[in-house]
């Protein structure tokens, strides 16, 4: 069972268990930012549900997103990690 | 004395007491001679070694990650303990501290492999925690934890209830537990401050009722239940602001259940302030609930207390412990709006009770919880621990 789903069994939002798996994933700089396949991966969640999670996380100032020409990657803000953190803590 | 001292967070990575725990007590350590080398995680923006106020501060990054919480914890825990084996090669600790199960890991491997004695600091209960919720990871958390309290030569929680807690939990002989509460520094609570000005920056006049909450907002904290108290209190006193400092993965939540309160909303939530700012709140504040469900000790209270704003907390667990009801505060029920309104409206109706509880709140501060004192209890547990 991966994180995702197990925390798919408590009432939490999708938006908070992707920031959980990405900070638990170490996703936590700038260098390590990962695509929406990646993060869709690692995760569990289809495609669809990791963008619309992230446009709530990228809205909230939780995740940060990285431009490039030829990818867009996303990592856990500062403020990120500590929600997470709250989470488990 | 040279300390190694394990910790998953550590300023600016704060979200509970355990941060600012570490940071006071290790403090006062350095102020009383020893040598402090603190291990914990890194954190954007903040260098990896560092030395903070006397204390050599080690921020681990963790090269390896995976999506399961508990994989992580174990996974950072390895690259902590490299860590403290390389530290060890110059400094030669005489002692592991670790708090919590997050770093029981490090702590008992460290305490093998350096043949040094591991004690080890409980902060909450993964019982009392998941307040009787339970999946696989709480199974295996909660084994960490005894596994940590048989394998510590000295086991220190931060109230009696805590100890209590652990003893029955984990079959740990009442012997090896010390009871050491947080503490806090009193100067740094003293300050002159213009209430205007500070409420002004919420938008309150120096008239106004403000009633303060702080603390992450997860369930433990109960700021449902104040939420819930919200209409009852503005019944009785229609100027009442309710303003709610923290962060966390419930506050969306919480701030819908606000806007749910109906009529003109008058409940700010702020997010996490700087902490001078935050004293300043607590110091133009009327009053500071502490509504938890769950709560081992409750730094937040001793805050207020220090602040000198009379406080109202939950009847259960440390809360029981520091706040002696109608003399250095107000107990509520647990879980009961009805109660937290009540006690509210008590202090806010009666001036000369408000102003008995804060000074006497402030007092019992300045003479038990101050970090030089528990900072003195520690070192007396690390000596029964290397003995």
């Amino acid at each position: 069972m991966s994180t995702a789903e197990m925390l798919g069994r408590m009432p939490v939002s999708d938006p908070l268990a992707l920031l959980c798996v990405m900070q638990n994933l170490g996703i936590i700089r700038r260098d390590l930012a990962s695509t929406v396949e990646i993060l869709s991966s690692r995760s569990g969640f289809s495609l669809d549900r990791v963008r619309s999670a992230l446009t709530s996380l990228v809205a909230d100032g939780s995740v940060a997103e990285v431009v490039t020409d030829r990818w867009t990657g996303y990592y856990v803000t500062a403020r990120g990690i500590l929600t997470a953190m709250s989470f488990f803590s | 004395m040279s300390i190694c001292m394990v910790s998953w967070e550590f300023p600016p990575r704060s979200v509970g007491g355990i941060a600012s725990h570490c940071l006071g007590l290790s403090r006062s350590l350095v102020a009383q001679g020893c040598e402090v080398h603190l291990v914990t995680l890194d954190f954007p923006d903040v260098p990896a070694e560092e030395n903070v106020e006397g204390i050599r501060v080690h921020r681990v990054s963790v090269d390896i990650g995976h999506p399961s919480f508990l994989l992580w914890v174990l996974a950072f825990n390895h690259f902590m303990e490299k860590k403290v084996a390389d530290l060890n090669t110059s400094s030669r600790f005489e002692l592991i501290h670790c708090h919590d199960w997050l770093t029981v890991p490090t702590g008992i491997t460290s305490k093998h492999f350096l043949a040094k004695p591991l004690v080890a600091t409980f902060h909450s209960t993964e019982r009392g925690r998941s307040q009787g919720a339970s999946d696989p990871d709480g199974f295996a958390v909660n084994g960490i934890e005894r596994w940590g309290a048989h394998e510590a030569e000295r086991l220190i929680t931060v109230s009696h209830s805590m100890a209590d807690q652990v003893c029955e939990e984990y079959a740990v002989p009442r012997g090896k537990v010390r009871v050491i509460p947080n503490g806090v520094d009193p100067s740094q609570y003293e300050m002159t401050v213009d209430r205007a000005r500070v409420r002004g920056r919420y938008g309150l006049s120096e008239h106004e009722r403000l009633v303060l909450f702080v603390g992450r907002m997860v369930p433990a904290k109960g700021v449902g239940y104040l939420i819930n108290a919200v209409p009852a209190i503005r019944r009785r006193y229609p100027d009442a602001w309710f303003v709610m400092v923290g962060d966390g993965w419930q506050r969306k939540q919480l701030e819908e259940q606000a806007l749910s309160t109906g009529g003109d909303v008058r409940i700010i939530f702020t997010g996490l302030l700087p902490t001078r700012e935050l004293i300043e709140l607590m110091h133009a504040a009327d009053v500071l609930t502490v509504p938890s469900i769950y709560e081992p000790f409750g730094i937040v209270a001793i805050e207020g207390m220090a602040c000198g704003v009379p406080v109202v907390a939950s009847n259960v667990d440390g809360l029981s412990e520091i706040i002696q009801h109608m003399e250095t505060g107000l107990h509520v029920s647990p879980r009961s709006p009805e109660s937290i309104a009540s006690a509210v409206d008590q202090i806010l109706s009666d001036q000369s009770l408000a102003k008995e509880i804060a000074y006497n709140a402030r007092q019992s501060i300045l003479s038990r919880y101050n970090w030089e004192s528990v900072a003195k209890q520690t070192l007396s547990v690390y000596g029964e621990a290397i003995r």
